[in-house]
């Protein structure tokens, strides 16, 4: 079995420790996992992509048209993402939003959440906006914005257990496991609770 | 923790990058010395072997010629050893690099070399294979983590038993890329150091010995092709059309090759010098095109060429040549597919995605770099030009080189600061031309303390000794931090002896030298202003720690004052326009500070024309990242 997923966000998010948890929690399934980073010069701020994979062949890149589930963990972030999506792939947005000083000067320039759920619309595809913001507060810190979606992708794609998922989060984080639990499950259940599946 | 760079579990199966799979692999070689200087993607390695115990010795060096010097004195002693450095580093310790390729060496010593190709991460854009062919000396070039591991340990074995230096060169997507690996065993050397007397290896004196040295080089090559040739391998399929291919486009090869159920006759080139002639050979004799795959330069199809010009009825060969693979940029699946699509002659369909792509584009947003909120280096620029401001000078007439590392960040917006960059250590030389050249005065040099300890302390010898009227701005913020924050020798708390830059540049007779705290802005200011305008060598560096490493004092409010705010209608130039910190946010025409990313900098506080911005204590110290 093949499973590919694309997940792009911005330095200082988390997106190697949610690509390396959730490739944990695959290979200890059995599963074949590989994953490779795209980050630019900028520790923070900057783009930050990741293409994580299930599969016999260890090939980096994904091919365009060929993920099942791209997500991000910034709102407008998604967007480098659209070319890998497969035609009935799924879409998982994080409605945390970061403005470049750019986009700050003329915010039209930053897409709005209409622009960007009618943008995968005309593809066909109906994209589901997480407040992962929001929820990563709730539980105790923004930093586990990265948890809550990886919750979330789970809920969507069962690519590995809860079970495993949480036992690698916390075998991975040693500080703060408890909260980056908490957070797993309530990206995992907003969307098992709304019945996207 | 144990951890599995050290562990000494042969068989068992782990989850590793390419950087991982390297310090594993000097590991499992029984590597007494790793060496290099911080340079992505090849950074890892030596972090992670510092972080771990065993027996190998992991330490920076300050520059790469000089790591690779120690490296040599380390395998010339008889001991394993391993320096790390990037493509660009490569061009500073090339000088030794030659010659060390021309004498050959005793302990087995490896080069590890990061490319990066499509520049992620800034620089030229350099095919270091050329280094191979240029010293003479092999270069694996692994294709995937488990390769990685695999061919740094052999990688020793072949440079001991030709008896030279051998290139393990990776790129920026592959040393970033995690797969499963699996362990081999782990060995330990009892090695001791012991150094023959013998000038005809080990020097340069006489055209005799060099001559000599070089035949030998070329001989080690040539032993490599035969030793090293199970590395490559060809799998034929008696097809009409064939595939080369080394490192990524290899990966990238057998992705479509399976996905579309396409079983070609292939040849997978790990040794990019020598290449395997005779595997090439028998892939051409027996197809009739065959296409060319590597990222940036043509260097295997060159080779491909000059094989196909010796056979009477070569086949069409396709790469880089002729315009269909790029040599700018890194490869992907859908490049190499289009390539073999053309060579094949029929279009191998993509993937059905969706058909917005176009759309999607063009709504992307860009994501400029800035400093990070609070960094130094923004009130550090800030002051420069604020003073310049204040002599009545006009900052976008004032020639400020700049470096590299994030101190180079001068060059975005709002600054506009900086108007060049070179290479480490490169701004005070070239103010120096400037000035020579008659350019209106002043012209100022900035640089980090890295690139000053790697290579900016000889170009302000030069400077002193010829009499320059040049302000020199270092800006000090105490690591390497673009790289990943690794220690140089001015960083406090380091893990060597401090040589604070100070005490350098007063050694060789600088007019002046001032260390200035770049958050106390009417110091910095004054500090300025006096440097602009003094005569000689001045050297002004503006000390702050990297707050991304080590986050400020958490216990100030930085808050916006809705009553007093013009906003964006009535500001004439706002706090975000004039500052770029990411920590103040736009929300709609109001202006607000970000608790969650506000390093109480006080920088907005200061600069507040309206006075709206105000930093209080905090009742509470807020809450430090607990994860
Ligand atoms: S500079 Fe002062 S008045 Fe202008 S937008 Fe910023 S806080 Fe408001
Ligand atoms: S004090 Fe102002 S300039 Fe400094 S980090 Fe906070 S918001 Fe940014």
């Amino acid at each position: 079995m093949e499973f590919n997923v694309v997940a792009a966000g911005i330095g200082g998010q988390g997106i190697v420790l949610f690509s390396d948890i959730l490739a944990k929690a695959m290979l200890a399934e059995g599963q074949n996992p590989s994953f490779y980073v795209h980050s630019g010069l900028a520790q923070l701020g900057g783009s930050v992509s990741s293409h994580i994979r299930a599969g016999d062949r260890i090939c980096p890149k994904i091919t365009h048209g060929c993920a099942d589930v791209i997500l991000s963990l910034e709102c407008a972030e998604i967007l480098r993402a659209v070319p890998y999506l497969k035609k009935d792939g799924k879409v998982l947005i994080s409605q945390a939003t970061r403005m470049p000083y750019h986009s700050t000067l003329s915010p039209d320039r930053y897409p709005t959440i209409d622009t960007i759920t009618e943008l995968f619309r005309e593809g066909g595809v109906e994209p589901v906006f997480i407040p992962a913001d929001t929820i990563a507060r709730e539980v105790g810190h923004i930093q586990t914005l990265n948890m809550v979606m990886l919750g979330a992708l789970v809920a969507v794609s069962n690519i590995v257990d809860t079970e495993s998922a949480v036992r690698t989060i916390r075998e991975t984080i040693q500080r703060g496991a408890d909260i980056n639990v908490e957070g797993f499950w309530k990206g995992y259940e907003f969307i098992s609770g709304k019945d996207y599946n | 923790m144990k951890s599995f760079i050290t562990i000494d579990s042969p068989g068992a199966d782990v989850l590793f990058s390419g950087n991982e799979s390297i310090a594993r692999g000097c590991v499992e070689a029984g590597v007494s010395l790793v060496t290099g200087y911080p340079g992505t993607p090849t950074t890892p390695v030596i972090e992670i072997l510092k972080s771990v115990d065993s027996p190998i010795q992991a330490r920076w060096a300050i520059n790469e010629k000089v790591a690779f010097d120690i490296a040599t004195g380390n395998s010339w002693a008889g001991l394993r050893t391993l320096v790390t450095m990037k493509m660009s580093g490569l061009n500073v310790a090339s000088d030794s690099i030659l010659s060390v390729a021309a004498s050959g060496t005793v302990g087995g010593l490896v080069i590890y070399v990061g490319d990066d190709p499509n520049v992620y991460y800034g620089m030229v854009e350099q095919d270091s294979r050329y280094y191979a062919l240029l010293s003479s000396a092999p270069m694996l070039v692994p294709a995937n983590p488990q390769e990685l591991l695999d061919f740094t340990r052999y990688a020793f074995e072949l440079s001991e038993e030709i008896g030279g230096p051998v290139f393990l060169r990776s790129t920026t997507v592959l040393s970033n890329t995690y797969s499963k690996v699996t362990l081999g065993e782990v060995r330990r050397l009892r090695q001791k150091a012991h150094f023959d007397f013998n000038i005809d290896k080990y020097t340069k004196a006489g055209s005799i010995r060099c001559r000599k040295q070089h035949q030998e080089a070329l001989d080690r090559v040539k032993k490599t092709a035969t030793v090293a040739d199970h590395l490559n391998i060809l799998t034929e399929k008696g097809t009409k059309v064939g595939v080369i291919a080394s490192s990524l486009a290899w990966d990238y090869l057998m992705e479509v090759l399976e996905k579309h159920d396409l079983d070609l006759t292939r040849l997978k080139v790990s040794t990019a010098h020598p290449i395997p002639g005779d595997k090439i050979r028998k892939t051409l004799e027996s197809t009739e095109r065959v296409l060319v795959l590597e990222e940036l330069e043509p260097i295997i199809e060159n080779g491909v060429r000059v094989q196909a010009s010796m056979m009477e009825n070569p086949p069409f060969v396709f790469g880089k040549e002729d315009g269909l693979v790029p040599r700018v940029g890194d490869l992907s699946p859908d490049q190499v597919r289009e390539a073999l699509s053309y060579v094949l002659g029929e279009k191998i369909e993509a993937c059905p995605g969706l058909d917005i792509n176009e759309k999607a584009e063009s709504l992307k947003v860009e994501r400029l770099l800035t400093f990070c909120s609070g960094c130094p280096h923004r009130n550090s620029y800030y002051a420069m030009i604020k003073a310049m401001k204040e002599l009545g000078m006009d900052p976008s007439e004032i020639v400020v080189t700049g470096d590299i590392g994030c101190t180079v960040l001068g060059i975005n917006e709002p600054f506009s600061i900086c108007w060049t960059e070179v290479s480490m250590g490169s701004s005070i030389g070239l103010a120096e031309g400037f000035i020579e050249a008659g350019m209106k005065k002043p012209v100022v040099a900035t640089l980090g303390d890295g690139t000053f300890y790697h290579s900016g302390i000889s170009p302000m010898i030069n400077a002193v000794a010829t009499g320059q009227d040049m302000p020199v701005v270092i800006l000090d913020n105490n690591w390497a931090a673009m790289t990943g924050y690794q220690s140089n020798f001015g960083t406090l708390g380091g893990d060597t002896v401090r040589i604070p830059i100070e005490k350098i540049s007063r050694g060789f007779g600088v007019n002046s030298v001032k260390v200035v705290n770049p958050y106390k802005l009417k110091k910095s200011i004054r500090a300025y202003k006096k440097l602009l305008t003094a005569r000689g060598v001045n050297v002004l560096i503006l000390r702050g720690p990297c707050v991304a490493r080590q986050p400020r004092t958490w216990d100030l409010a930085v808050r916006v004052n809705p009553k007093k705010c013009q906003g964006f209608e009535g500001c004439e130039r706002t706090c975000i326009e004039a500052l770029a910190c990411p920590a103040i946010i736009r929300d709609g025409d109001d202006v607000r500070i970000n608790q969650e990313d506000c390093q109480s900098c006080g920088l907005c506080v200061n600069y507040c024309p309206s006075a709206a911005i105000r930093s209080s204590p905090l009742k509470i110290r807020r809450k430090r990242i607990g994860i």
